[in-house]
């Protein structure tokens, strides 16, 4: 409980805190114009989605780099829809998760989530599903989330389950604005 | 359509007033009947909705698109502790637009416990009757005779146990099966509020003010004043800076459980027993996911037709917590959602997609003294969340209905079963299932829980003691302010409630007009008076 309650200041105010800083850090000069998403939040998604997806991502080459760029721009769209609230409490989930003592209780490595390896990113997202802390359990099923819906409204991905898509075909409006 | 009086909040160059006989908050279940009617009987009606106004043309059968224009925070609007995710629409029509079209009505063990528990007079079955007659006629509702596999093989199960099951209506007119009801009836099939009743209101001079979300009602004394709108920007989040305020002598807030309160709560409306926003129920869902040795195929076809109530009433209205059991079918996205593994265990899950039969059962709360519900709060910035705590009430109705739908599942022929938990495993049989069942650890969020039947908030009460309005809909303190919404509900109701909402909407819509009429008349006669008097003398 003491554990929760720590980490649950840390997200209110710390990440609270950092979320105000714009893209700080990761923010590489060719990351993709985002509305919502934030460097930190990508970079975290980026680490995760292999993991969560396994075999059904594409090997590792252009078609995976085209499945990861196409669902991070799908999400950022998506997070740019949910209410002002939501969108910060994502903001701050994400600017908690990447601080430095933050990173190094949950992954055991210094390193930035970009250069965690898979199998620690996949050892803090075990022991996050079973930990008795909620808030490290809800951290995963929001992550998991995540990358479920950035994933399985591809195309790509329903080739891969057996759905053979919308029996009425629309023009491919998908995020334009009314 | 170019003759409607629609306004857009995001593309207000200058601030919008408005008057109306009736101003509407909200337009779904219970703001769109409300508008027909109402305009129906000649009233000037302005309806204000957060959404956007999306029709069958523009619905893509995309679903992570559509949950985020669709639905009020992407079909995932958290509890304060992000414990699970409540489904409401936010677009015109509200969630009647995105709804999987079961109507039900409303239960005769749920009216008899708001008669006999709660004191609520008027309600009874046979006092209700002739308004779900009318709201079925007007919407087209039917119990649907072609289900798909999914659904048959729910319907299968149920009859190998000797269940009580049955075709469920749905408010649907020439439907050609598709099953993308949650993402918008791409062919105008659903009679949802979007194709029936607002569309009436319009015709009849009605006028709609999309993206713009009621901020406060102004009110003093006992009336409320101004309705006070701030019109939204292109994706509905943040506001434009202009101002829409509406003038009306009658009020209806129909904005559904969590906002309808919330928008009290922020108004500061007298609430002098401390009961606004509490007893909010959810009707909590939980599933179940089995793999069927033949293809399902869940993602096409209506995808709710087949229901059983055979534990709803299990232990008496007031007794533990009884479910309503549903089959659950969409698209990849929905169906993915329910299951929170990863990695190689993910993939399994996913690629058994075309053969996977999901259920859900919806637990009903509000019925027993260890089942209060949730509380409606503002946050900061003064929106509303919703805090609902999970208690071993709900648990044990967890628990018992996992036992339940897996004990379906296998009658009808599941190779395997699992728990929607990511503490669960999956059982190859029924055995397996009833031992690993009894034992799973259930907390939250690792066990599934959504719920599409947010209720309550502004319940109804016989007296200002007992809730927020009469039976009538109408505020016990504010003479002018009605709610018809779902958020009138005194307790959950046991089944789907948008045809409880048609119809007390209705019902009440109806008694309002005519109150008004009354005080038109009253009015125009002390008119007369007033002005015969000089003649006289």
């Amino acid at each position: 409980m003491l554990r929760a309650g720590l980490l649950g200041t840390a997200t209110v105010s710390l990440g609270g805190f950092l979320a105000c800083e714009p893209d700080r850090a990761a923010g590489s000069s060719t990351r993709p114009q985002r509305v919502a998403l934030s460097a930190t939040g990508e970079e975290i998604l980026r680490a995760i989605c292999p993991v969560v997806l396994g075999g059904l991502l594409p090997a590792a080459g252009p078609a995976r780099q085209s499945v990861l760029e196409t669902g991070l721009a799908s999400l950022d769209q998506y997070i740019a829809y949910l209410s002002s609230p939501l969108q910060r409490e994502v903001r701050e989930l994400f600017a908690t998760l990447d601080l430095l003592p933050v990173r190094v209780l949950l992954t055991g490595r210094f390193a930035r989530w970009s250069d965690t390896p898979p199998e620690a990113v996949e050892s803090f997202l075990h022991s996050a599903r079973s930990s008795r802390i909620f808030l490290l359990r809800r951290v995963y099923a929001f992550l998991q989330s995540l990358v479920v819906l950035g994933f399985f409204d591809q195309p790509i991905a329903w080739e891969r389950v057996g759905y053979p898509g919308p029996l009425i075909a629309r023009p491919d409006t998908q995020w334009g604005t009314r | 359509m170019s003759d409607r009086e629609v306004y857009v909040g995001t593309t207000l160059e200058q601030d919008l007033q408005l008057e109306a006989d009736v101003a509407i908050v909200g337009t779904g279940a219970g703001g769109g009947v409300a508008a027909e009617i109402l305009s129906l009987a000649g009233l000037r009606v302005v309806l204000l909705e957060e959404g956007a106004y999306h029709t069958s043309e523009d619905f893509e059968s995309r679903e992570l698109p559509s949950f985020a224009k669709l639905y009020y925070d992407g079909g995932l609007r958290p509890t304060s502790d992000g414990g699970l995710g409540v489904v409401q629409g936010r677009t015109v029509g509200g969630s009647t637009t995105v709804n999987w079209t079961s109507c039900f009505r409303t239960p005769e063990p749920t009216l008899g416990f708001w008669q006999e528990t709660l004191g609520l007079q008027g309600l009874a079955p046979a006092d209700l009757e002739p308004w779900f007659e009318r709201m079925e006629a007007r919407l087209s509702i039917r119990p649907w005779e072609t289900p798909n596999p999914n659904n048959q093989a729910m319907a299968r199960g149920a009859e190998k146990l000797g269940w009580r099951y049955g075709a469920i209506p749905r408010n649907v007119l020439n439907c050609i099966n598709l099953g993308y009801c949650g993402l918008g009836c791409p062919v105008g099939s659903k009679q949802s509020m979007l194709v029936t009743t607002i569309p009436a209101a319009l015709d009849r001079g009605a006028a709609l003010v999309t993206r713009v979300r009621a901020d406060k009602l102004a009110w003093s004394g006992d009336r409320i004043t101004l309705i006070e709108g701030l019109a939204l920007d292109e994706r509905g989040v943040h506001p434009t800076g202009r101002r829409v305020r509406v003038q009306a002598p009658w009020v209806v807030v129909a904005a559904g459980a969590i906002n309808s309160p919330g928008l009290l709560l922020r108004s500061e409306v007298p609430d002098p027993h401390g009961l606004l926003g509490k007893r909010t129920f959810l009707q909590l869902h939980n599933y179940s996911l089995a793999v069927m040795p033949e293809r399902l195929d869940p993602f096409y076809g209506a995808p709710q037709s087949i229901y059983s109530d055979q534990f709803t009433w299990r232990d008496g209205v007031a007794g533990r917590a009884g479910f309503n059991l549903e089959a659950v079918g969409a698209q990849p996205i929905a169906s993915m959602n329910f299951f929170k593994g990863m990695g190689s265990d993910l993939e399994a899950c996913a690629r058994s997609l075309p053969h996977r039969h999901t259920l859900v059962a919806q637990i009903r709360d509000g019925f027993h003294a260890e089942s209060p519900g949730g509380c409606v709060q503002l946050r900061n910035d003064g929106s509303a969340v919703l805090d609902y705590p999970l208690n071993e009430y709900i648990w044990d109705g967890v628990r018992s209905s996992y036992l339940v739908m897996a004990e379906c599942q296998f009658a009808a022929g599941a190779n395997t079963v699992r728990p929607a938990s990511s503490d669960a495993s999956s059982y190859r049989s029924l055995a397996e299932a009833r031992s690993a069942i009894s034992s799973l650890p259930l907390r939250a969020p690792n066990v599934f829980l959504n719920s599409t039947h947010p209720l309550g908030g502004c319940a109804m009460g016989a007296d200002a003691r007992s809730g927020v309005v009469d039976t009538d809909g109408r505020h016990h303190q504010l003479e002018n302010l009605l709610v018809i919404d779902g958020s009138v509900f005194p307790t959950s109701l046991g089944v789907n409630p948008s045809l409880s909402i048609y119809a007390l909407a209705a019902r009440n819509a109806t008694t309002l007009a005519a109150t008004i009429d009354r005080h038109r008349r009253s009015d125009r006669g002390r008119f007369t008076i007033h002005h015969a008097l000089p003649e006289v003398s």
